[in-house]
């Protein structure tokens, strides 16, 4: 449908740089997810998107167009809000006919195209209803609706999940996936959660501070971080600094780290120091002598589905990782740790 | 009966206090309507139909009470319309700008309706100030008299009334969410269609209150009417004390305020049902 | 959201036509006034705007004159009685109020304001009649009872208010912690809605200190209240006098305008 380009945007507040420069880029029918902490910009580049901000620099062009000179109520975006943003004295049929109604189309058009939104996002017979007399999930869908009957060439979600309860948020989560994907609409998506930025997007902007700290897909980002920041952000992690790194070939390096040498891919071109990333899924525990790593259990914890363990190295490092539930583990015994080498990855170390 | 909580026995003094000094004499002034004129006493000792009969039957009587209805339906609408762009302003507004703005609404509120008055007698002065701006315009070519008509009458109403519609109007556009302005511009609506299809029918809730207060206390309003509106035209207010100090005619004029206030609240029903569809969809 | 949000950044934030009515219209709002403070300072003989020199002579002339002050001093004692006698009614309805639930409270809210919605003339001429014939007509203290049923509703609003920010558990907490009932509201309650409390004895004093049309019906014999002795003093004599005393009644409700905002903030308080 199209392809939306985002190019140095900048946003500048009083005294507060909200947006440093965010550049991101969605193909036709992506969705792009802007995943980070309150305050690190993905609001506000939205809301730029969307027209509600103006810019005070940078970019925005749509199929190669600039927009940042139209107003938000040409632009032809849907919008879906975080609170739902449903006008509470327009029953649900006439809060999906809105955009309609504006555009002067003829109302025998407007019904159907209201009936047939409704029966998209499983609304039928509820078109009568106030918005206050819906539940929660419906009202998003009700959002929903209203903003994908206008067609929209873009479809901006503002955290649209984040006042649902955890069942509903599955439910609307897939129904969100699936009409975007059926509709082809190019979608950028905001959210704090990354586990729901990992489900549905095509490519996540991990910000941080007004800027984009990775732009990747879903797996790049979880297994092959730039920083860090962006590893804690989307999942539990343990990081190990390392004592000495020898580059050898485009992002393959040996390094030595708590005592331990090995061999390992990592962001390229690293030159300073750097430290190494392994999920707890790339850990399982072993016989001392098997291990890679050697260390001693100080904490375990059994979660019904897996038994959670600490386990501290002879440099001080702590481990964590999952094993398997019935795994015999007790505190102060010393057991080995096998690492599976292609979920390992080295970064370097970014002061925050 | 048994008292749940030993609390509720607080609320007596209150109670007492609007039950015995107001719903008490207001029952009173009821039966008063009724009683027959007395001969050395502001009543007599029976009952009797004829302050109505002689109210309704009486030509003058329903001018007078058509003017009083009238002018504060023009008071009600008038205010409305000063006060929504004010009301709209001050809901933009932030800190200190706010506080101001706050400040310019409930000054005038504080000051008496007799205070304030007298402000316009000397606005409408004959060289006053009113005046020098009408002749600054070009609309009049020489000084009007202003003092002693309608028009200053509804001025002066509108200017006391203001804040009473100001209030509930800037709380209710207060509690729009901005999202909602967003939502409808991203589906394609200009500024103006916002401000008509959004923000006028959420405003409501503020609008309704406003407009039944002003239109209530317009309607017995006296102070202003006795001071600003002279001999020559008469207003049910100005009328019922009249009867009730000067010629002590109690009954009489107790008939008069109840046919003046039952007409009021057959206005105010009147425009509750016309807009309860509006009031049912837009309340919070 | 703490983010400036504008919907139209592409269109004019400020409106010069809509500027220009919005001062017109606060112009409007403050004309009477300003009228009223400039020509009380006026050293001319007339009441006018502008004023011709100035002068304080007015204000001289004010407090020589024994009728006026005679109001303004029964103005000002019946204003303080309804203050302290609307705090003390209105706190303990408003007690009261906190623990009544549901549909209930809706009613009780109303009953309590019902002073504020019925119009003044009304009540006024019910309590001429109902005074008449408890035999309190034409005295000090019929008059005063009228002032404080038609100011009870500013007191009763203003400490209701603060009453509903008081956590119901703070009560619980100090009951917990072995307070009597009276030591909780004179040691947690009491403090925390003082600011409300003293906001609603400002609002009963002042409106008061402004009522016209009641104290014209209830007036005892050989007694003014302000407004009452300027109505006669407007009609009969018009000079800048009554100027200098409008503006007296001005600066009361502008200091009392300052003490709501010292106390609870005016966006909290209206």
């Amino acid at each position: 449908m199209a392809t939306v380009e985002v190019r140095d945007l900048r946003k500048r507040y009083q005294d507060f740089l909200a947006l440093d420069g965010v550049s991101l880029k969605a193909e036709s029918g992506q969705l792009v997810t802007l995943l980070g902490p309150s305050g690190c910009g993905k609001s506000t580049t939205l809301r730029c998107l969307a027209g509600f901000l103006e810019a005070n620099g940078g970019e925005i062009t749509v199929d190669g167009e600039s927009i940042l000179g139209t107003p938000a109520n040409r632009r032809g975006f849907g919008v879906v809000f975080q609170n739902y943003a449903l006008f509470p004295h327009m029953t649900v049929a006439e809060n999906i006919g809105y955009g309609l109604k504006i555009q002067k189309l003829p109302k025998p058009e407007i019904t159907t195209r209201v009936h047939d939104a409704m029966k998209l996002v499983r609304l039928d017979g509820l078109g009568d209803r106030l918005p206050r007399a819906i539940s929660g999930g419906q009202q998003q869908r009700v959002a929903l609706a209203r903003a994908l009957v206008l067609k929209p060439k873009l479809l901006l979600l503002d955290e649209p999940l984040a006042n649902l309860d955890a069942r509903l948020r599955d439910e609307v989560r897939w129904l969100i996936r699936d009409l975007q994907q059926q509709s082809g609409i190019t979608a950028f998506y905001v959210t704090h959660d990354q586990s729901e930025a990992m489900a549905m997007s095509d490519m996540v902007a991990v910000m941080k501070a007004g800027r984009v700290a990775q732009f990747a897909t879903p797996r790049e980002i979880y297994q092959k971080p730039v920083e860090r920041y962006v590893a804690d952000f989307t999942g539990e992690a343990n990081f190990i600094p390392c004592q000495s790194v020898t580059p050898h070939g485009e992002g393959r390096y040996t390094i030595s780290a708590a005592g331990v040498t090995l061999e390992l891919a990592g962001v390229p071109g690293i030159t300073g120091p750097a430290e190494l990333l392994l999920r707890p899924e790339a850990l399982s525990l072993t016989t001392p002598e098997a291990g890679t790593f050697r260390g001693t259990v100080t904490k375990s914890a059994f979660l019904g589905a897996a038994l959670h363990c600490e386990i501290t190295l002879n440099d001080g490092s702590v481990l964590k990782l999952a094993a398997e539930p019935n795994h015999h583990v007790v505190a102060g015994k010393e057991v080995g740790i096998a690492i599976d080498h292609t979920h390992a990855w080295l970064m370097p170390e970014v002061t925050p | 009966m048994t008292l749940r909580n030993p609390k509720l026995l607080l609320a007596i003094p209150a109670i007492a206090l609007i039950f015995v000094f107001m719903i008490l004499p207001i029952t009173n002034m009821v039966e008063m309507s009724f009683r027959t004129p007395g001969e050395s006493a502001p009543f007599g000792d029976d009952f009797t139909m004829m302050h109505y009969d002689r109210i309704l039957s009486d030509g003058y009587y329903w001018a007078v009470l058509g003017r009083s209805l009238l002018t504060a339906g023009v008071v009600a609408v008038l205010c409305l319309m000063v006060s929504y762009p004010i009301a709209w302003h001050m809901s933009k507004a932030t800190g200190m700008k706010a506080v101001f703005l706050y400040a310019c609404i409930a000054s005038p509120l504080m000051t008496g309706v007799l205070v304030r008055n007298f402000g316009w007698m000397i606005a409408a002065a004959l060289n006053g100030p009113l005046n020098e701006v009408l002749l600054g315009l070009g609309i009049i070519e020489r000084p009007l008299r202003l003092l002693f008509t309608q028009g200053l009458v509804i001025l002066a109403l509108v200017h006391v009334f203001v804040p009473f519609m100001v209030l509930p109007i800037n709380n209710a556009l207060r509690n729009i969410s901005p999202t909602l302005v967003e939502a409808s511009s991203s589906m394609g609506a200009s500024r103006r269609e916002v401000f008509r299809d959004i923000i006028l029918p959420l405003s409501f809730p503020g609008i309704y209150p406003g407009m039944i207060l002003v239109y209530v206390l317009a309607v017995a309003a006296y102070v202003t009417p006795a001071l600003l509106g002279g001999q020559m035209v008469s207003y049910m207010p100005t009328l019922i004390i009249g009867e009730l100090t000067g010629t002590f005619q109690w009954p009489f004029g107790s008939a008069l305020a109840i046919v003046l206030s039952l007409s009021s609240i057959l206005v105010v029903v009147l425009f509750t049902a016309l807009t309860s569809r509006l009031m049912e969809r837009s309340k919070a | 959201m703490s983010e400036m949000s504008n919907t139209f950044p592409h269109q004019k934030p400020v409106n010069i036509g809509f500027g220009i009515l919005i001062v017109l219209l606060y112009v409007f709002l403050m004309a009477p006034l300003v009228m009223i403070i400039g020509a009380s300072f006026t050293n001319g003989l007339m009441i006018e705007f502008p004023p011709q020199g100035i002068s304080l002579r007015w204000y001289f002339e004010f407090f020589d004159r024994q009728d006026l002050v005679d109001g303004l001093l029964m103005s000002l004692r019946i204003g303080a009685v309804t203050a302290v006698v609307t705090m003390t009614v209105a706190m303990m309805a408003a007690m009261a109020g906190q623990v009544i639930s549901g549909r209930l409270s809706g009613w009780y809210q109303l009953g309590m304001t019902l002073p504020l919605l019925v119009p003044e003339l009304l009540t006024a001429v019910g309590l001429l009649f109902f005074l008449y014939k408890i035999q309190m007509a034409k005295t000090v203290m019929g008059l005063q009872m009228g002032h404080i049923l038609m100011s009870f509703p500013y007191a009763y609003v203003s400490i209701a208010a603060a009453m509903r920010q008081v956590p119901d558990a703070l009560e619980e907490a100090s009951q917990s912690l072995g307070a009597t009932g009276w030591q909780t509201f004179r040691l947690v309650i009491l403090p925390l809605v003082m600011p409300g409390l003293a906001m609603g004895g400002i609002f009963a004093f002042i409106n008061s200190f402004d009522l016209y049309t009641i104290s014209l019906l209830l007036k005892p014999l050989g007694g003014n209240t302000l407004p009452l002795a300027l109505f006669d003093f407007l009609t009969y004599e018009f000079k800048p006098t009554a100027a200098a005393a409008a503006t007296l009644s001005i600066l009361l409700s502008i200091l009392g305008v300052a003490l709501v905002q010292k106390l609870v903030g005016l966006q909290r308080a209206f």
